[in-house]
C-alpha cells in the first residue's frame, strides 16, 4: 500500500507515548508529504496520434449525421419589405406605411412561394428581422418579468422606462411594460396553398399555438387583460396589441407575444410565427398574403417571411455537421502533420541526453 | 504605504527617545500613570479597530481599489449588471482575506494573553511580603523576584541577589540571539539588601532615560540615603532575557510592557514580494490596459451610433430617453458607455486572483513546507518552518546563494581535535575535510576508530593520541611544557562551571564553543576546571605530583576582541606566589610577541606553525598557546596602576585598554597550538553538489581565515578541482606593502584599490573568451572585498562574480556580508542569504529571500528570516522541491487565471460588438459574477496547490530541472504571452461556432423555436467553462483525487446551478427561470455543441503542446518520461529515486562533455583551449603527454599527501612509524631548494601573489582582517620578515599528477603516493601579484621563473610603488565601504554585537 520510507509513523514505544505527543515531527500524511497516489498520463507520441485519431474517429461521423440532418429540413424564405411597399427607396416606403396605418388594405400585398421539396407537417412559419437591435442593453431590460408573470403589487416597473407610464402619465402603468412589448413585432400573414402550382387554392390554417417553449406558457406569461398597452397602434411604427387577432388577449394566450418577449441574441432573428399542420408537396405553390405594418424602413431593417421544417436536430442549418467534420478532419491532419514531424525528427522517449543541463556545450 | 508607515513608526519611536528622563520612586506602592504598564500586545487589531484598520490593509492592493470602485459603479444607473453581483464576490474576497487576517490576530491575541498572565513574585509594598501578581499587573517602581531560569518581566534594575557578589547570570538568546550566559552585577549599595531591607527600601528613586531602543546602553542614577549613584548598563536586566545559574534575582522595573527594550528593538516581520508577484502587477496593467482600451473602442462606438443611428431606432424609443442614450448628447453618452463598459469587462482582470494566491501559499507553506518530513531535524526536533508565505515561489528561482559558514555549513558544535606542544603534533583524527580530499583523489583513509579512543570521547573532544592520554604524557617529549600547556586551557578563559562539581556531569557555560572545547580539553588531559568565582579559578590537576585542587587567583582578565585576536589571564598560583601571564590567540599575533630570546621559541616556532598549517589545511580552526613568568614589582608597580587607570578611564577607554593590554603581552613563550574542529554539518558537500548542478552560484561569506575558508569550500564541494579558480587579495601585493611600511597610508590605499581593480580586470579578461562549460571560482578576502564593493570597482567585481560557480568572501564583517548580498541583489539576481547568527541578520534581510537557521543558536537569525531550516542541506528540499514546485504551481496558476478571464473578458466584448456595443451581454449577470468565483475558482487553487509535474525525488535526482525555474521559464513573456494568445484564439473559435452556428436565426429543435439570447449564453458559457476545464486537464502532468474532484466539481457545479437556480423564483433568477431544463437541455444541438467547441478550442493547443514536447521537449517533460520509463520497468520511482544520493546522478555536464574520465575527480581540468591565455603557459611538453592535466591542487590535498608521510598515526603507515616526528619527516623530504630551518614563520610570510594553493595559502591566512590590520598600524607588518617570493619548502609543495614529460626544470622526488608519482618542485617566482590564476597554480611551479612573469596577470598586479600601510582613509573613492558614509557606520554598530568575537 504505502511505497517504501512511506509507511506510517510506527508507534513508538509504550512508554515514550507521552514523548511522541511532545514531538514536533510532521506527521506522515500523504497530503502533506506531497505523495498523493497520482495518475501521471505521459503521452508517448504513439499516444499522441491516437488521441488526434481517436478525436477524428468520433467528430467525423458524428459530423456527418449532423450534415446529414442538418440538411434535410426543407426552408423556404422570401423578403418583402421592399417589394410588398410602393416606393423607390425606404423614406418613401416609410411614409407609405405611416400614411396608411390605418388602412390594412393598403398595407396587404401578396406574395407566391413554390415549393421546392416536400415538406411534411409541421410546417414552421417564421418572420426573420435583420436589423432590430433586440440586443440593445436599452431594449434588452425595458422589461418587467413580474408583470407578466401576473404579479400585480409590490413591483419595481422602473427598468421599463420609457416605457413604464402611459404617455408618461403616473396613474398610467403600463402592462405589460416596457420597450419590447411596445415594440411587438405587428405583420400578420395568411397563406394560400395551390397544389402543384395549378390546383384550386386553399387557405392553410396557421396555428399559432405551441410555438412557445411550454415553460413561458406555463410559468413566466399570466392570463390577465393587458392595461394601457399600445392603446392606438401608433402610425410610426408597428407594435401590436395583445388581441385575438393578434394571437391572443392576454400574455398567456399569446404565443407569438412570447417568442417576441424571448430576445434575440443578434440582430438578425427569426421568430416562431405559427404552424401549418398539412404536409406541403413540391410543387405547390403558395400564394402569402402580408399584412405589411411593421415599421423596419427608419433603420432599413429587412423581413423576411420563412418557411422550414425540423428534423431532431432543428432546421435547416448544415454548419453543425460542417464545423464537427472540419475539426474532426484537422485532428486527422494534426495526426498527419505530427507524425512527418516526428519522422523529421525523432527523439528517444525518456532520453536522459535530452535534459537542457545534460546537452552538452549549450551556447548562449 | 509600508514606508509611510515605516515613518510613522519610526517618528513615533522618535518621539518615544525624545521622553523626558523619568524617575522611578522604588516599591511605594504609587504608580506614575505616564508610565506604560507591563501590558502588552502584540495584535494589529482591537474588535474595535478590526474592522477598519483590516479593510485599510486590503485596500493596499491595487485590484481591491478597482474592484471597489467598479462596485461603486454599479451603484449608478449606468450599470449593466445589477449591483449585488459586483458586491458579492468584491465581499467574499475581502472577507476571506480579512478572516485570515483576524485568524492570526487572535492567535498572537492568545499568546499575548498567556504572557501577560504568567505569574512572577512581586513584593506588595503594603503587606510587606512577596504576593504573586500577573506579569500584566506589574506597574513600574515595583519590586520583583525572578527565580532561576524565569524570563524578567520587564526591565529592571538589578538590585540583589542571593550571592554574596550580587551577580547573576542571564541568557539574552531572545534579545540577541547569543546563547553563553552574561553576567550582570548589582549595585554595591543594594546588593546586600536582604528580603527585610527591601521592604523598607522606599527612598531610592531611580532617575534614568525615557525608554529606548538601545539595548546595551543605560543612563540613569539611584538616589539613595542623599546619594547619587550612577548605574551601568550592567545592572540592567532586560525583558526577554532569562535568568540562568541564579537561584533568585530581586530588581526594580524601570521599563514595562511595551516601553521595554526588547519591545522597542522589535521589528516586524520582513514584508519581501516575491518576483513572480511584480510580474503579476505587470500583467494586472496590461490588463487594465487592455480594458481600457476595450472601453475608448466600446464607449466611442456607442457614442457615435448612438448620435447617428440611434433616432431610425424607433424601438429603442429614442426621443424619450435618459440622458445615457441621448443622441443628442454624444459626450455624455459616451461617458457613461466608459462606466458601463468600465464595468462590465472588469472579468479581464481576476478578482479572486490575490485571494485565491493567497489562500495557495498559506496552503504551501503551512500544509508542505512546515509539514515536509524531509526537511524535519530529529536531533532538534526542528521542523521546517515558513515564517512569510509571500516567497514560496521565489524559492523556485534562486540564482545566487549567499550563506555563513560556521553554524551553517558547520554545526558550531566545536570538538578538540588535535594539538601540537612543544612542537610535537598529537592526535590522529583525520577530518571530515581530509576524508572528502582523499576520496576525491580515490584513496581511502583509515578511519577506523580505535578502540582504546572511545572512553576518551566526549561532547567537546574528539581526540586520541597514547602519547598524551591518561598519565602517559608525565614521560612525554617536555613535560613541562605539555603541564604549562594544560593548565593554560585550564585557567585562560572565561568559562563558567555549572551543575555538580565532578568531571563527568559538570556543564560549561562559555562564551564560545571553541572555549568551551579547550576548558573541555583540559579536563580530559587531567586539569579539571570546576570552580570560579569573582576573583579565584580552582583546578583539579592531575600531574606527576599527584592529583591536587589548585587554587589560581585570577588578577586580570584582557579579553578577547577580533582586533586584539588573543585573550589573556594574569593569575597568581596561590602556592608558588608566582604571576604568570596565559595568552591565546591567533597565531600571527602570538608570534609577533614570542620572547626572542627565549631558547625553546626558536626551536619550536618553526615546527609549531607547520603543524598549524596543517592543522588549518585539514580545515580545523587553531589557536595558539603561549605564557609568561611576570615580573611581580613590574606588575605591582607600573603596570597594574596603568590597568586600573585605563579600566576606569572614560574616555576612549577600548583603546586605552589594548594600549595597556599590549605592554604586559609580550616576551611570550610559546607552548604550542590547539586545533579544534568545527565538523561539517551533515549532507553539506552533497547538497552543495546538488546546488550547483541546479545551476545555483554559491557565495560564501565567512569570518573565516582564507586558507580555512579555501579548505572548507573544498571540503564540502563548493570549490571543485574542475574550477579555475583566482584569488583577489590585497596582502602580499609588494607595493601595497612598501607604501604601508612607509606610513602612506593614502598611497597605500589608493593602491590597494588599484590592484583590486586590476586583479578583477584581469579576471574578467580570462573569463571573457569561455564558454559556459569553464567553470570559475572566486577566493577574495575582506579588506579586498571593500575595494571591490567600493562605486568605481563593484559592478565589475559583480559581474565577474557573477560568471563564478562559487564565490568565497574570506574575513568579511556583518556589514560586508549584507553590502554583498546588496550588490548581487540589485543586479536583478534572485538571491537566498543563509545564516544562522545575529552577524547575519543583516544579509538575511536584505536578500531577496532570508533563511535562518534553527534549532541551534539564537533566534535572531531566525527571527529576521523569511524561513527557518535546522539543517544547511535541507536547503536542497526547500529550493528543489518546494521552492521548484511553488513557483510551477503558482506561475500555472497565474497564466490560469488570467487566461480564463482573458477569455471570457473578450467573449463579453466581441458580443457586445453585435449589439452596438450598448454594453449588453449575452449572459447573465449573477453566473457572470460567479465564473471568479464559484466555477473556475476552485481548479486554479488545486493547480496551485497539488500540481507536481514530476514527483519531489525527481526534481532531487535531476537538480537541473530547476534551472527552469532561474530562467523563468514558466512565468516570462513568451509564456504569459502563449497563454494569452491562446485564450484570444479559443476566444475566436467559441465565437465563431457559438455566433454563427447558434444565431438567432437557427432553429436547434424539432418544435421550430429559433435560439433566443439567454439561451444562447447559457451555450456560450458552458462551453467557455468546459473550455477552461479542459486547458486545465492538457496542463495538468499529475492527477490525484483532488484534481479530479476541483475539475469535475466544477462543471457539475456549473450545471447543477443552472437546474437549481432555475427554479428559483422568477425575481431572482429572472431570465434564468426554468431555462435550462425547460429550453437550453432539451436541444440536442446544445449538447453537440458542448461537446465540439471545446474539442476544437483544445486541439490547436494540443498539437503545438505535443509537437513542442517533441521537438524540443523541456527538462520536465523528459524527467517526467524518465520517471514513466522507471514505473513502466516495474521499479518504483520513490526508491529509486530515493536511495541514490542525489549527486550521482545523472551525469554532470562535464561528463556529457568529456565522457566518463571525468567522474573519477582525479584533478580534472578543462580540456585544452588554444585561446586562454593562461594555458598559454602550459608548456607543449606537458600538452604532448594528452593526458588530462592535474589542474587547481586543492591546498588540502597537498598538505594531506604530507601528513600522510609525516603522520605516524596515519592511515596504512601508522604501524609503521610510530615513533617519527613529524618534524624529521618533513625535513627529510625537504627540498634543495629551500631548507626547512629557512623558512619563515609561514604565518607570517606575506602571500606571494596570495595563492591559495601551496604556501601561498598560508601566507595569505595569517594576515588579519581588514579591520583588524587597519586599527593594528604598521608595527605589526613592521616585524614581518621580508621574504620574497614563495619562502616554503619544496617538499610542501603539491605532488603533480602525472609529470609532464616535456619539462625537466624542477627536481623530482620519489613519492609514495601512487596518485603523484613524481611531484615536482620549483620555487615560486618571486611576484607580488594579487590575483592569481588558481588551476595555473601548479602549472607556474613547473615553469621557469621568466615566463612565469609573462603571466599577464600578474604582471599587470606587479606594481612598483613605495607605500605604507593601508589605513582608513578620507578620500571616500578609495574608501572601504564600511567607511563610506555615516548610515553605514550606524549599520555597523547595530552589528557591533555581532562582530563580538564569539566565532573565532
Amino acid at each position: 500500500m504505502f511505497p517504501p520510507g512511506e509507511e506510517p509513523p510506527k508507534d513508538g514505544p509504550p512508554g515514550e507515548a507521552g514523548l511522541e505527543k511532545k514531538t514536533k515531527e510532521p506527521a506522515n500524511k500523504r497530503i502533506t508529504q506531497q505523495t498523493l497516489p497520482a495518475c501521471k498520463p505521459v503521452l508517448e507520441p504513439v499516444w499522441v496520434v491516437f488521441i488526434f485519431l481517436a478525436i477524428g474517429v468520433v467528430l467525423v461521423p458524428i459530423g456527418a449525421v449532423c450534415l446529414y440532418y442538418g440538411l434535410k429540413p426543407v426552408e423556404l424564405s422570401v423578403r418583402y419589405d421592399q417589394v410588398c411597399v410602393p416606393g423607390g427607396n425606404n423614406r418613401a416606403r416609410e411614409s407609405y406605411i405611416i400614411q396608411n396605418a390605418a388602412d390594412d388594405a393598403n398595407l396587404t400585398c401578396t406574395m407566391t412561394l413554390e415549393v421546392s421539396d416536400d415538406m411534411p407537417a409541421p410546417v414552421y412559419v417564421y418572420y426573420e428581422l435583420n436589423g432590430v437591435y433586440q440586443n440593445h442593453r436599452r431594449y434588452v431590460k425595458s422589461r418587467s418579468d413580474m408583470q407578466l408573470a401576473g404579479e400585480t403589487s409590490g413591483l419595481a416597473t422602473n427598468l421599463c422606462d420609457p416605457q413604464e407610464y402611459l404617455n408618461g402619465n403616473n396613474s398610467l402603468l403600463i402592462n405589460p411594460c416596457g420597450l419590447i412589448a411596445w415594440s411587438f413585432f405587428n405583420d400578420t400573414y395568411e397563406v394560400l396553398r395551390v397544389p402543384n402550382g395549378s390546383g384550386p387554392a386553399a387557405n392553410l390554417s396557421i396555428s399559432d399555438t405551441g410555438i412557445a417553449f411550454s415553460s413561458d406558457v406555463k410559468y413566466r406569461f399570466a392570463n390577465y387583460t393587458p392595461e394601457n398597452f399600445n392603446p392606438t397602434l401608433d402610425s410610426n411604427r408597428g407594435g401590436a396589441n395583445l388581441t385575438a387577432a393578434s394571437g391572443g388577449a392576454t400574455p398567456q394566450e399569446n404565443e407569438r407575444f412570447m417568442n417576441w418577449m424571448r430576445v434575440a441574441a443578434l440582430p438578425r432573428f427569426r421568430k416562431l410565427w405559427g404552424i401549418i399542420h398539412t404536409d406541403l408537396k413540391a410543387g405547390d405553390k403558395l400564394n402569402i398574403t402580408i399584412y405589411n405594418r411593421y415599421n423596419t424602413y427608419s433603420f432599413d431593417g429587412q423581413k423576411s417571411f420563412v418557411l422550414g421544417t425540423t428534423t431532431w436536430l432543428g432546421g435547416k442549418n448544415p454548419f453543425l455537421g460542417i464545423a464537427y467534420l472540419v475539426t474532426g478532419g484537422l485532428s486527422f491532419v494534426l495526426a498527419v502533420v505530427y507524425m512527418v514531424l516526428r519522422l523529421y525528427k525523432p527523439r528517444k522517449f525518456g532520453d536522459p541526453a535530452a535534459l537542457s543541463f545534460n546537452r552538452p556545450a549549450a551556447p548562449s | 504605504m509600508g514606508k509611510l508607515r515605516d515613518k510613522l513608526r519610526k517618528a513615533g519611536k522618535g518621539h518615544s527617545d525624545e521622553q523626558e528622563k523619568r524617575v522611578i520612586n522604588i516599591n511605594t506602592g504609587h504608580h506614575d500613570r505616564h508610565y506604560a504598564g507591563n501590558e502588552t500586545s502584540t495584535t494589529k487589531y482591537s474588535v474595535w479597530t478590526f474592522l477598519p484598520k483590516a479593510l485599510f490593509e486590503q485596500y493596499r492592493r491595487v485590484a481591491n481599489i478597482y474592484f471597489t470602485i467598479v462596485a461603486a459603479l454599479s451603484l449608478t444607473p449606468y450599470s449593466p449588471v445589477r449591483a449585488w453581483t459586483t458586491w458579492t464576490p468584491l465581499i467574499i474576497v475581502l472577507g476571506v482575506a480579512m478572516l485570515k487576517e483576524g485568524i492570526e490576530d487572535y492567535k498572537r491575541y492568545k499568546l499575548d494573553k498567556e504572557i501577560n498572565n504568567r505569574q512572577v513574585q512581586v513584593l506588595d509594598p503594603e503587606q510587606s511580603e512577596y504576593v504573586e501578581k500577573s506579569w500584566k499587573d506589574v506597574k513600574v517602581g515595583d519590586i520583583v523576584v525572578v527565580t532561576k531560569d524565569q524570563q524578567f518581566p520587564a526591565d529592571l534594575l538589578f538590585l540583589t541577589s542571593e550571592t554574596e557578589e550580587g551577580t547573576c547570570y542571564i541568557e539574552t538568546m531572545n534579545l540577541d540571539g547569543e546563547t553563553n550566559l552574561k553576567i550582570k552585577k548589582a549595585p554595591d549599595e543594594t546588593k546586600d539588601l536582604s528580603q527585610l531591607d527591601l521592604i523598607k527600601f522606599r527612598e531610592a528613586t531611580i532617575e534614568c532615560e525615557g525608554p529606548n531602543a538601545r539595548l546595551y546602553q543605560f543612563t540613569g542614577n539611584m538616589l539613595l540615603d542623599g546619594k547619587t549613584l550612577p548605574i551601568s548598563p550592567a545592572a540592567i536586566l532586560l525583558r526577554g532575557c532569562n535568568l540562568r545559574n541564579t537561584a533568585k534575582a530581586v530588581g526594580a522595573v524601570i521599563y514595562a510592557g511595551h516601553e521595554t527594550k526588547i519591545f522597542k528593538n522589535a521589528a516586524p516581520a520582513p514584508s519581501k514580494r516575491s518576483h513572480l508577484e511584480r510580474i503579476v502587477d505587470k500583467i494586472i496593467f496590461f490588463m487594465f490596459g487592455l480594458l481600457f482600451a476595450f472601453c475608448l473602442v466600446t464607449s466611442i462606438y456607442f457614442s457615435q451610433w448612438t448620435k447617428n443611428k440611434s433616432l431610425q431606432n424607433w424601438y429603442l424609443d429614442p426621443t424619450d430617453t435618459e440622458k445615457e442614450y441621448s443622441p443628442d448628447n454624444p459626450g455624455f453618452v459616451w461617458f457613461a458607455s466608459f462606466i458601463t463598459a468600465f464595468i462590465l469587462y472588469g472579468y479581464l482582470i481576476p478578482i479572486s486572483l490575490y485571494v485565491s494566491m493567497e489562500l495557495v501559499k498559506i496552503a504551501q507553506s503551512m500544509g508542505f513546507i512546515n509539514k515536509d518530513r524531509d526537511m524535519y531535524h530529529a536531533e532538534t526536533d526542528t521542523p521546517a518552518l515558513a515564517r512569510t508565505s509571500n516567497l514560496n515561489e521565489e524559492l523556485g528561482m534562486v540564482n545566487t546563494i549567499l550563506s555563513d559558514k560556521t553554524g551553517t555549513l558547520t554545526r558550531n558544535v566545536m570538538e578538540f581535535f588535535k594539538c601540537s606542544i612543544a612542537g610535537v603534533a598529537y592526535g590522529a583524527g583525520i577530518t571530515e575535510i581530509e576524508k572528502a580530499n582523499a576520496l576525491r583523489k580515490g584513496t581511502v583513509l583509515d578511519d577506523r576508530e580505535r578502540p582504546e579512543a572511545v572512553k576518551w570521547r566526549e561532547r567537546f573532544f574528539n581526540f586520541y593520541d597514547e602519547r598524551l592520554m591518561g598519565d602517559a604524557w608525565f614521560t612525554a617529549k617536555d613535560p613541562e611544557t605539555v603541564e604549562m600547556f594544560f593548565r593554560l586551557l585550564a585557567v585562560c578563559h572565561t568559562v563558567i562551571p555549572d551543575g555538580p562539581t565532578n568531571p563527568e556531569e559538570i556543564k560549561y557555560e562559555a562564551e564560545s564553543p571553541d572555549e568551551a572545547a579547550l576548558v573541555v580539553a583540559a579536563k580530559c588531559f587531567g586539569f579539571f576546571f570546576f570552580k570560579r568565582t569573582n576573583t579565584t579559578v580552582t583546578v583539579r590537576e592531575n600531574t606527576a605530583r599527584g592529583v591536587n585542587d589548585v587554587e589560581y587567583e585570577v588578577l586580570n582578565v584582557l579579553e578577547f576582541n577580533s582586533t586584539r585576536k588573543r585573550m589573556s589571564v594574569i593569575i597568581k598560583e596561590k602556592s608558588s606566589d608566582k604571576l604568570l601571564l596565559f595568552t591565546k590567540g591567533a597565531d600571527t599575533v602570538i608570534y609577533e610577541r614570542l620572547d626572542p630570546g627565549y631558547a625553546p621559541n626558536a626551536a619550536m616556532k618553526e615546527s609549531t606553525s607547520r603543524h598549524m598549517e596543517d592543522f588549518g589545511a585539514a580545515g580545523l580552526r587553531t589557536l595558539c598557546l603561549s605564557y609568561a613568568e611576570l615580573d611581580k614589582d613590574w606588575y605591582n608597580n607600573t603596570w597594574q596602576p596603568e590597568w586600573v587607570a585605563a579600566k576606569t578611564s572614560l574616555q576612549d577607554r577600548d583603546v586605552k585598554v589594548s594600549e595597556v593590554s599590549e605592554k604586559i603581552e609580550k616576551n611570550l613563550r610559546l607552548l604550542g597550538c590547539t586545533a579544534i574542529e568545527d565538523k561539517l554539518q551533515d549532507g553539506v558537500p552533497e547538497c552543495i553538489r546538488t546546488l550547483a548542478m541546479a545551476g545555483i552560484r554559491i557565495w560564501v561569506l565567512t569570518g573565516d581565515k582564507m586558507e580555512t575558508a579555501i579548505n572548507i569550500a573544498f571540503a564540502c564541494s563548493l570549490l571543485t578541482e574542475a574550477m579555475h579558480q583566482f584569488t583577489i587579495s590585497v596582502y602580499g601585493v609588494k607595493a601595497v606593502e612598501d607604501a604601508e611600511e612607509a606610513g602612506d597610508k593614502e598611497l597605500a590605499e589608493r593602491l590597494a584599490h588599484e590592484a583590486v581593480g586590476k586583479s578583477i580586470a584581469t579576471i574578467k579578461a580570462a573569463m571573457e573568451d569561455k564558454d559556459e562549460r569553464h567553470q570559475f571560482a572566486i577566493v577574495i578576502d575582506g579588506k579586498a572585498l571593500s575595494y571591490a564593493l567600493s562605486k568605481d570597482l563593484n559592478q565589475d567585481f559583480l559581474a565577474v562574480g557573477l560568471r563564478c560557480k562559487a564565490v568565497v568572501c574570506c574575513r568579511v564583517s556583518p556589514l560586508q556580508k549584507a553590502q554583498v548580498t546588496t550588490l548581487v541583489r540589485n543586479h536583478g539576481d534572485t538571491t537566498l542569504a543563509i545564516g544562522d547568527g545575529a552577524n547575519d541578520v543583516g544579509m538575511i534581510q536584505s536578500a531577496h529571500i532570508g533563511v535562518g537557521i534553527s534549532g541551534q543558536e539564537g533566534m535572531q537569525a531566525v527571527m529576521s528570516a523569511d524561513f527557518a531550516i535546522a539543517q544547511f542541506r535541507f536547503l536542497t528540499t526547500l529550493l528543489l522541491v518546494h521552492g521548484r514546485y511553488s513557483y510551477k504551481r503558482i506561475s500555472r496558476m497565474v497564466l490560469f487565471f488570467f487566461y480564463k478571464n482573458m477569455l471570457f473578458g473578450t467573449t463579453i466584448f466581441v458580443f457586445n460588438g453585435f449589439n452596438a456595443f450598448s454594453g449588453q451581454f449575452i449572459y447573465n449577470d449573477f453566473y457572470m459574477t460567479l465564473f471568479n468565483v464559484v466555477f473556475t475558482a476552485l481548479t486554479p487553487v488545486v493547480i496551485g496547490i497539488f500540481d507536481r509535474d514530476v514527483d519531489k525525488q525527481m526534481g532531487l535526482k535531476y537538480p537541473g530541472l530547476y534551472m527552469q525555474g532561474q530562467r523563468n521559464e514558466y512565468f516570462n513573456f513568451k509564456a504569459i504571452a502563449l497563454w494569452l494568445l491562446s485564450s484570444m484564439y479559443q476566444c475566436a473559435i467559441i465565437m465563431v461556432f457559438v455566433l454563427v452556428g447558434c444565431n438567432s436565426t437557427e432553429v436547434d429543435r424539432e418544435s421550430g423555436n429559433p435560439y433566443t439570447m439567454w439561451q444562447t449564453g447559457v451555450l456560450m458559457y458552458t462551453v467557455v467553462v468546459i473550455t477552461v476545464h479542459m486547458q486545465v486537464c492538457q496542463v495538468l502532468d499529475q492527477w490525484t483525487w483532488v484534481h479530479h474532484l476541483s475539475i469535475w466539481l466544477s462543471q457539475i457545479v456549473w450545471f447543477l446551478y443552472l437546474i437549481v437556480y432555475g427554479y428559483f423564483p422568477l425575481f431572482f433568477s429572472s431570465d434564468l427561470y426554468h431555462l435550462f431544463t425547460n429550453i437550453v437541455a432539451p436541444s440536442p444541438q446544445f449538447w453537440w455543441y458542448c461537446l465540439l467547441v471545446p474539442c476544437a478550442c483544445q486541439l490547436p493547443d494540443f498539437f503545438f503542446r505535443m509537437t513542442k514536447k517533441q521537438i524540443s521537449p523541456e527538462d520536465h517533460h523528459v524527467v517526467q518520461e524518465i520517471q514513466k520509463k522507471l514505473k513502466r520497468a516495474g521499479k518504483d520511482v520513490v526508491s529509486e529515486a530515493g536511495q541514490s544520493p542525489v549527486y550521482q546522478q545523472p551525469p554532470s555536464v562535464l561528463a556529457a562533455i568529456f565522457g566518463e574520465q571525468t567522474t573519477k575527480n582525479t584533478g580534472f581540468v578543462p580540456p585544452y583551449d588554444p585561446r586562454s591565455k593562461f594555458y598559454g603557459l602550459v608548456s607543449s611538453g606537458a600538452r604532448a603527454t594528452g593526458k588530462i592535466e592535474t589542474g587547481a591542487r586543492n591546498p588540502v590535498l597537498t598538505h594531506l599527501d604530507q601528513e600522510l608521510t609525516d603522520n605516524p598515526y596515519r592511515g596504512k603507515k601508522k604501524s609503521a612509524l610510530p615513533a617519527l616526528s613529524p618534524k624529521g619527516a618533513s625535513g627529510s623530504k625537504a627540498g634543495p631548494s629551500a631548507s626547512g630551518s629557512s623558512l619563515p614563520p609561514v604565518s607570517e610570510g606575506p602571500a606571494n601573489g596570495a595563492s591559495p594553493t601551496g604556501a601561498g595559502a598560508m601566507g595569505v591566512a595569517g594576515v588579519p582582517s581588514s579591520a583588524a590590520s587597519l586599527l593594528a598600524g604598521p608595527t605589526k607588518v613592521g616585524t614581518l620578515p621580508p621574504v620574497n617570493g614563495a619562502g616554503k619548502p619544496p617538499g610542501r609543495l603539491p605532488p603533480m599528477g602525472p609529470p609532464p614529460s616535456g619539462l625537466s626544470g624542477g627536481d623530482t622526488m620519489p613519492s609514495n603516493n601512487s596518485d603523484a608519482p613524481a611531484p615536482t618542485s620549483i620555487p615560486m617566482a618571486p611576484a607580488s601579484g594579487s590575483a592569481s590564476l588558481a588551476p595555473s597554480s601548479s602549472l607556474r611551479n613547473r615553469l621557469p621563473p621568466l615566463q612565469q612573469a609573462n603571466n599577464p596577470a600578474l604582471q599587470a598586479l606587479t606594481a612598483p610603488a613605495p607605500g605604507a600601510i593601508a589605513s582608513p582613509s578620507t578620500d571616500s573613492r578609495l574608501a572601504p565601504p564600511e567607511n563610506a558614509n555615516a548610515q553605514e557606520q550606524e549599520i555597523l554598530a547595530t552589528y557591533a554585537n555581532a562582530i563580538k568575537p564569539t566565532k573565532h
